[in-house]
């Protein structure tokens, strides 16, 4: 398998898959066309992921706006997560968050709440 | 030669603090570039950083619902797909901020959105939170494309009851209006 990167765009995110050492990056704003297109790639990496390469995963998620459908798309990708956590894998979530920005710290707290994955909630400086 | 109406509208615009007036097919280009352009002229009109993302917010969402549901329909010439179309205005009185969509939906779906906005509107925040939880884990099973939890996302940004109103148009359609308001944030937030 490769990596996989996706260019930010205004409506979709930076999308930086490393296969190597399991980090997994998305950064940017999320309001695409139709969220399933878009996500649908980026679930089918983190999945193969899991079968072929089976080690850590950190992912590292920083987001300026994100609307319902991806939000939706994001709870899928938590649920394979947790999977992959259950099956004794390892993953830890960091939810970046612009410092004041409590729609976005709340979004990532709400996402969280049913998983049993580490989530480390990190505030940064614009 | 015919009169330029354009003063009357200027006039028209300006009192009603119309900050955006779009009608039309709403493609994701477009909605991108409005998006943008409510988060730029906001931003430097001094809102609260909270407040611009909420208008922003309820806008990509009350904009992605025209382009999905509307009733009517668009072709474009660079698309497979067609797009909603509809209008979408913004006005800005005196720290409040309201978001305005209208769209035409067949006839059968209004009772459903009026009941949708209904149950909202009658939530508190928490409620809201629960609902919006319940929705987004389940929605996707019953083949619904998501145009309902989008309404609730709206009602917890706005704090205010979604006003809706639909007027019948010819025999197969209905005009809905939908209407949030968001409230400038102030230095106190009752969380």
């Amino acid at each position: 398998m490769d990596n996989l990167h996706l260019a930010k765009t205004k409506h979709t995110m930076a999308i930086n898959f490393d296969k190597e050492n399991g980090i997994l990056e998305m950064a940017g704003s999320s309001y695409p066309e139709n969220a399933l297109d878009f996500f649908g790639p980026v679930i089918d990496w983190i999945k193969n992921y899991i079968t072929e390469i089976n080690k850590k995963i950190v992912m590292n998620i920083s987001l300026n706006y994100i609307n319902t459908s991806s939000t939706k798309c994001l709870l899928d990708i938590f649920e394979i997560l947790e999977q992959y956590h259950k099956s004794s894998g390892s993953v830890y979530v960091n939810w970046y968050y612009e410092e004041n920005d409590e729609d976005i710290f709340e979004t990532g707290e709400e996402l969280g709440e049913d998983f049993h994955f580490p989530i480390d909630f990190i505030s940064y400086k614009n | 030669m015919p009169k330029l109406e354009l003063l009357e509208y200027y006039k028209k615009m300006f009192e009603r603090n119309i900050v955006l007036d779009f009608q039309g097919a709403i493609s994701q280009d477009m909605l991108v570039g409005m998006a943008g352009l409510i988060r730029s002229k906001f931003a430097q009109e001094s809102c609260h950083a909270k407040t611009v993302k909420r208008i922003f917010s309820t806008f990509v969402e009350m904009a992605q619902n025209i382009a999905h549901y509307s009733a009517e329909r668009v072709k474009l010439k660079d698309r497979a797909t067609d797009v909603g179309a509809g209008i979408i205005v913004v006005t800005e009185i005196s720290g409040t901020y309201t978001i305005t969509s209208g769209n035409l939906v067949e006839k059968e779906s209004i009772p459903a959105i009026i009941e949708h906005c209904k149950k909202i509107n009658a939530m508190d925040q928490d409620e809201l939170k629960l609902f919006y939880k319940e929705q987004i884990t389940s929605e996707r099973a019953k083949g619904k494309k998501g145009g309902s939890i989008g309404l609730i996302d709206i009602a917890r940004k706005s704090n205010h009851p979604i006003i809706y109103e639909a007027t019948p148009v010819g025999e197969i359609n209905s005009f809905l209006v939908l209407s949030v308001r968001i409230d400038e944030e102030m230095e106190i937030e009752d969380g």
